[in-house]
């Protein structure tokens, strides 16, 4: 009879389809006649059973093949430039060999050398250390590893961004990039939070100092710093000195191509970038916030923000949180006044420039009322007219109406309110001198009114207030609040004039209603809006998107109809494209807008004059 | 197939790229959860597996396992290296946190079987998650691992007996 483990091990072969036909007999036999191994081996097979629970449901990050592709590209092209390379190097560390050879005869101990950091990569030369700490220290902080041989003496300073080496000495040097997947395990074994900090972009350095010079073998020799362009080299530390060794070694890498948009394991997202054009970097910050915009309209901050200030070379990264939609737009603050403002390209880097170029402009004025002339305490709402955005506190004008604010220089759209009268707006073009403005502010009209059915019953609604703007025969929308449960609103500080009252009642069987509304001074006007019935339309979605990217896809849908009045303005999932998107609508002609995360847009005409029905395809980017 | 994919991945094909990555990623980044107990640091394995698979490919893929078995030996080379590393730095325990997603049938003994296979040692782990949770033969998983086929299968009983009796509590009463 076999030996009991003799047993087992073949009945887990058994179990495993790898035990041999004639082999399985006296496993049974054995396992008939042996209690113990008959149960050990029952316990085997519930194992077997269970084994379906390692197949856990873990989540899978579909952004991890876009960073892996920029990764594979990153590998191939450097790669091609080692071969090219390294025969190069190989000349030029002979030829700077000989001729210091040949200048001094013999390879000098040297003084201890500096090789420079510079952003993007770029030179590196030899000079007198300036105060130095331990590099092991300065590496931590920055998230890399460091390996120097025991003779070597390799410092880092970290104000001039610059690696000091003793002449002599062989260092290695090895940095992980921000892609590389054992930077965060060197994160992690600091102690350090690898979503965090100054990450440094680590090339490798290898090779030995001699007279000034790292004679590099075989690898990397430039080393670039986290972010590139974020940590600066004095310029005296730039400038060559007559004293110190030329240059050795000149090489300008290629620009990275555009990193995959990290995301930590919490969800959140870094949203990454540079400004460019700062030189009042005190007075600039960058700002994120989920983007609830109406579509080819200015883009309009939700209440949720982040910010950061852009350190020395305008780089910037602010974390998105995990619950925030997909789409975020940026937005630079100069001197307090947002005057840039876009969607984040969704994987890239954002480039902001400064519109201003830091330049100020003196913004006076005074308000008044104007009819009585009397100096009116008011609330100056100052916007950049191109970025329509007045994160800005409102600018208190004093008693005597007089304000005065120092702003960028750029075109604003300035609005002033005071309790009881009307708003007034008015734009201030680029480059007009400096004007003195005069706002003269009508008393405050009222609005009142109930959005009813045609039963007489309430409807909840959102709505809007439209007035012509200016010249240019547009219409500028102030969100209102919404009607209360009976239907009932009130709007105040409206200032006399025509306006299009807009309602969307919440339910989608109701339609959209617009009624001109006549706005008298120091009068309320009562308004009735009636929802009119009309038929449920119905939009339904062609996708050529795969699951996986439905499942990721985000977009805003926006219908107008033939006077540009938007009547709805929503945001969709992925989900919301298996069922077609319904609303109530009157018969005639629409034009609906869809902007998507990896979707073409769309911008069709609709025709709703018979029809109920209307399809519209989403492309793929 | 495979070879046609590799191909246009070498032309820097991005949609072939993404394609074939995302196939190995659902079969490896699991298999790797369980090897080193972290999603994240499986997913930055499998990235890193992956680029190395593709740069391996000239000289490796004669291999009768071809693709699949390379590149669940860099795989599983880079998860134990990086399990050595983490012992030699601990941070914490090695045991996988609860997988994300629908919890198997029977919840308490799944958890307590991924329990005890994170508690495996290394050499068992292995063996016993290419077996059982990527179904490989022995003649595979000895290639991946570059071990004997005696060796996969002794080892396979012992993370076997090793689970069972990690388990006896849980499974006595059940059929």
């Amino acid at each position: 009879m076999m030996r009991c483990e003799e047993a087992l091990r073949d009945y887990s072969a058994l179990l495993d389809s790898e035990l041999a036909p004639e082999a399985v007999a006296p496993v049974r036999v054995h396992l008939e006649r042996c209690t113990a191994c008959a149960e050990e081996a029952r316990r085997f097979l519930l194992l077997h059973k269970l084994r379906g629970a390692l197949h856990s449901g873990l989540f899978l990050d579909p952004g991890r093949a876009g960073q892996a592709e920029t990764a594979w590209r990153r590998r191939l092209e450097r790669r091609r430039r080692l071969r090219l390379w390294v025969p190069a190097a190989a000349a030029a560390a002979l030829l700077v060999g000989v001729l210091l050879a040949l200048r001094e005869g013999t390879p000098p101990a040297g003084p201890p050398g500096t090789i420079l950091v510079l952003p993007g990569g770029g030179m590196a030369r030899m000079e007198e250390p300036g105060a130095a700490e331990p590099i092991e220290d300065a590496v931590r902080q920055t998230g890399g590893s460091v390996r120097y041989q025991p003779a070597s003496d390799l410092r880092i300073d970290t104000a001039a961004g610059a690696l000091i080496a003793r002449a002599g000495s062989d260092v290695r040097v090895t940095v992980y990039a921000d892609e590389d997947p054992r930077r965060g395990e060197v994160l992690r074994r600091h102690g350090l939070d690898p979503r965090r900090g100054p990450l440094a972009l680590i090339q490798c350095l290898e090779g030995s100092v001699a007279g000034g010079v790292v004679a590099a073998s075989g690898v990397e020799r430039v080393l670039r710093p986290a972010e590139a362009g974020r940590r600066t080299v004095p310029e005296a530390a730039r400038a060559p000195r007559s004293d110190a060794p030329q240059p050795a070694i000149v090489r300008k890498p290629p620009p990275p191509p555009p990193a995959p948009e990290p995301r930590s394991r919490t969800g959140a997202r870094w949203i990454k970038g540079s400004v460019a054009g700062l030189s009042a970097v005190d007075r600039v910050e960058v700002g994120v916030y989920p983007l609830a915009p109406r579509v080819g309209e200015a883009l309009r901050p939700l209440r949720r923000e982040q910010r950061t200030r852009p350190d020395g070379t305008g780089a910037f990264e602010i974390e998105a949180p995990a619950e925030w939609p997909r789409r975020v737009a940026v937005y630079l603050v100069e001197q307090g006044l947002v005057t840039d403002v876009r969607e984040h390209p969704a994987g890239g880097r954002m480039a902001l420039r400064t519109r201003s170029g830091s330049r100020m402009r003196r913004l006076e004025g005074h308000v008044t009322a104007r009819e009585t002339f009397q100096p009116l305490r008011a609330a100056i709402t100052v916007a950049d007219a191109g970025a329509r955005l007045a994160l800005r506190e409102p600018i208190d004008s004093g008693a005597d109406g007089r304000f005065l604010a120092m702003l960028p220089a750029v075109p604003l759209r300035v609005e002033a309110r005071a309790p009881g009268f009307g708003a007034e707006l008015v734009e201030v073009p680029e480059g007009a001198p400096a004007p003195d403005l005069r706002l003269r502010l009508l008393p405050e009209g009222r609005i009142e009114g109930r959005i009813l059915d045609g039963r007489g019953h309430p409807v909840q609604a959102t709505m809007d207030l439209r007035k012509p703007t200016g010249a240019r025969a547009a219409w500028d929308s102030h969100e209102l609040p919404a009607t209360d449960a009976q239907g009932r609103f009130r709007v105040a500080g409206v200032a006399e004039g025509e306006y299009q009252l807009v309602a969307r009642p919440r339910e989608r069987s109701r339609p959209p209603m617009v009624v001109p509304v006549h706005v008298a001074r120091r009068r309320t006007t009562e308004t009735l809006v009636r929802v009119e019935p009309a038929p449920v339309r119905y939009l339904a979605f062609d996708s050529g998107l795969s699951a996986e990217e439905g499942a990721w896809w985000e977009g805003r849908l926006e219908l107008r109809d033939e006077r540009e009045v938007v009547l709805a303005d929503e945001t969709l999932t992925g989900r919301d494209l298996q069922e077609p998107w319904q609303r109530a609508l009157p018969a005639g002609r629409y034009r609906v807008r869809i902007e998507g995360i990896g979707t073409e847009p769309v911008d069709e005409a609709l025709d709703f004059r018979a029809a109920v029905q209307a399809r519209v395809m989403l492309r793929p980017r | 197939m495979e070879e046609g994919l590799v191909e246009r991945v070498e032309r820097l094909d991005p949609a072939a790229f993404t394609d074939l990555y995302r196939r190995w990623q659902g079969r490896v980044v699991p298999y790797l959860h369980r090897l080193v107990g972290d999603p994240a640091t499986a997913e930055d394995l499998f990235q890193e597996s992956f680029l190395r698979a593709l740069e391996g490919r000239a000289r490796r893929w004669t291999s009768p396992s071809g693709f699949s078995g390379w590149l669940f030996r860099v795989a599983t080379r880079l998860g134990l290296d990086a399990l050595r590393r983490r012992r030699r730095h601990p941070l914490g325990p090695l045991d996988p946190e609860p997988a994300a997603g629908a919890p198997p049938r029977d919840h308490g003994l799944a958890d307590e079987l991924r329990h005890a296979v994170a508690a495996l040692p290394d050499s068992l782990r292995t063996v016993f998650l290419l077996r059982a949770q990527e179904e490989q033969t022995y003649a595979e998983i000895a290639r991946t691992l570059g071990v004997s086929e005696v060796a996969v299968r002794s080892r396979m009983f012992y993370a076997r007996r090793r689970l069972a009796a990690a388990l006896e509590p849980h499974l006595e009463g059940r059929s």
